[in-house]
């Protein structure tokens, strides 16, 4: 399995940016995530806090596909190039990508 | 996927949603799921929206050897909505699809609660020149294969394989020719509108998007800051916060000239009630 995990920083202008965000996230940006081929499920969750520190992290998403080529097809897709287009304007500068492989090995060791 | 018959035609349309009925008109050689994917999932949530498919064009079979002409595509527009018992509705068209919103609603202006026309120009120039340079099917394979593919993609399945390398010079050859909307005609449209283009848009100088604004009485103008032609496309955040705001402000209006269309022809000067039913 590939993850890409995306962390989304706090926007500026306080509570009612982030509610606006949150708000553009589920109606606009998600419904079309939703439509690339090959993503097997979406997790989202609200950053709840930093134990023993700040972040100024608020959200963040995790997409599942079966391995690095679907991921890549999918993020070539339509859909998902046009839900990243949507993403720039909604959360300009507020988004890391990070593409995550299971590490099976390590949690062996573990 | 419906189709409706209409003008002679099977038209393939896409219907999501509820609410007050919006139609969306796509743009030469595109389809409306593509044109209009950023605009589908938040507008559906409070509208309904019919996104039928051009003569031509994804899933409405026409052989564009028989020609292709906008005022055909106005045509079609007519006997979709009546089709649909569509008495009024928003309109949207991006390009050539707002090329045919203009001139239904220059021909109909009672029929439009709102109007939205994006990417288009009632002047001849730069568009025709530039539609001529794009339109070039041996150079679009030559130099665009993931266009070509696209084309392909979007127009095989319902038009026949290569259906898309008559369709596109016949587009430009209508865009040289077609019949110009003048002053008198967008002044027939009353109902509020936006015209919206992309501030380096090669087929229409903001000031070509200025001047239509101008000319229509109820216009309001939305230049996309770094934006080419594909506005709803390459700038759908800025778009859709664009178009929302611009629906809840004209709600009002457009509630009006929906209810209005449904009153008998004498009920206005003798203050009767409209009639029985959902003007929606």
């Amino acid at each position: 399995m590939t993850t890409l995990l995306v962390l989304y920083s706090r926007p500026e202008g306080g509570a009612e940016a982030l509610a606006t965000l949150e708000r553009r996230y589920r109606d606009e940006h998600l419904p079309l995530v939703a439509q690339t081929p090959g993503l097997r499920s979406t997790r989202i969750w609200r950053v709840a806090e930093a134990l023993g520190g700040e972040t100024d992290l608020v959200l963040a998403a995790a997409m599942d596909f079966d391995d690095r080529a679907s991921l890549d097809a999918g993020l070539g897709s339509d859909p998902m190039r046009a839900a990243g287009r949507l993403l720039r304007e909604i959360a300009p500068g507020l988004a890391t990508f990070l593409v995550l492989e299971d590490a099976p090995d390590l949690l062996a060791a573990s | 996927m419906p189709t409706i018959r209409a003008n002679g035609l099977d038209i393939g349309y896409d219907v999501m949603g509820a609410g007050p009925p919006i139609v969306m008109l796509h743009g030469a050689t595109s389809v409306g799921r593509e044109d209009f994917a950023a605009q589908i999932p938040l507008f559906s949530r409070a509208f309904l929206l019919h996104v039928p498919d051009a003569r031509g064009h994804g899933r409405t079979r026409w052989d564009s050897a028989e020609g292709f002409r906008y005022d055909w595509l106005v045509e079609d527009l007519e006997g979709f909505v009546d089709a649909l018992g569509l008495r009024t509705f928003h309109l949207l068209g991006f390009s050539m699809g707002a090329m045919t919103a203009l001139q239904f609603a220059s021909r109909h202006p009672d029929r439009v609660r709102t109007l939205v026309v994006i990417g288009i120009t009632t002047q001849r120039e730069p568009r025709t020149s530039v539609v001529r340079a794009l339109m070039d099917p041996p150079k679009i394979e030559a130099t665009d294969p993931a266009w070509a593919a696209a084309l392909a993609r979007r127009h095989d399945e319902g038009q026949g394989t290569g259906a898309w390398q008559k369709l596109l010079p016949a587009i430009a050859a209508d865009v040289a020719a077609q019949p110009l909307l003048g002053p008198r005609d967008l002044h027939r449209i009353d109902a509020p509108t936006m015209v919206a283009v992309g501030d380096r848009d090669p087929f229409v100088p903001v000031d070509h998007a200025w001047g239509l604004s101008r000319q229509i009485p109820d216009a309001r103008l939305f230049v996309a800051p770094d934006c080419g032609h594909e506005v709803t496309v390459r700038r759908p955040g800025l778009f859709n916060e664009a178009l929302s705001g611009f629906y809840r402000a004209t709600a009002d209006e457009a509630a009006r000239r929906a209810e209005e269309a449904t009153r008998p022809a004498d009920a206005s000067a003798t203050n009767m009630k409209p009639a029985e039913g959902d003007p929606r």
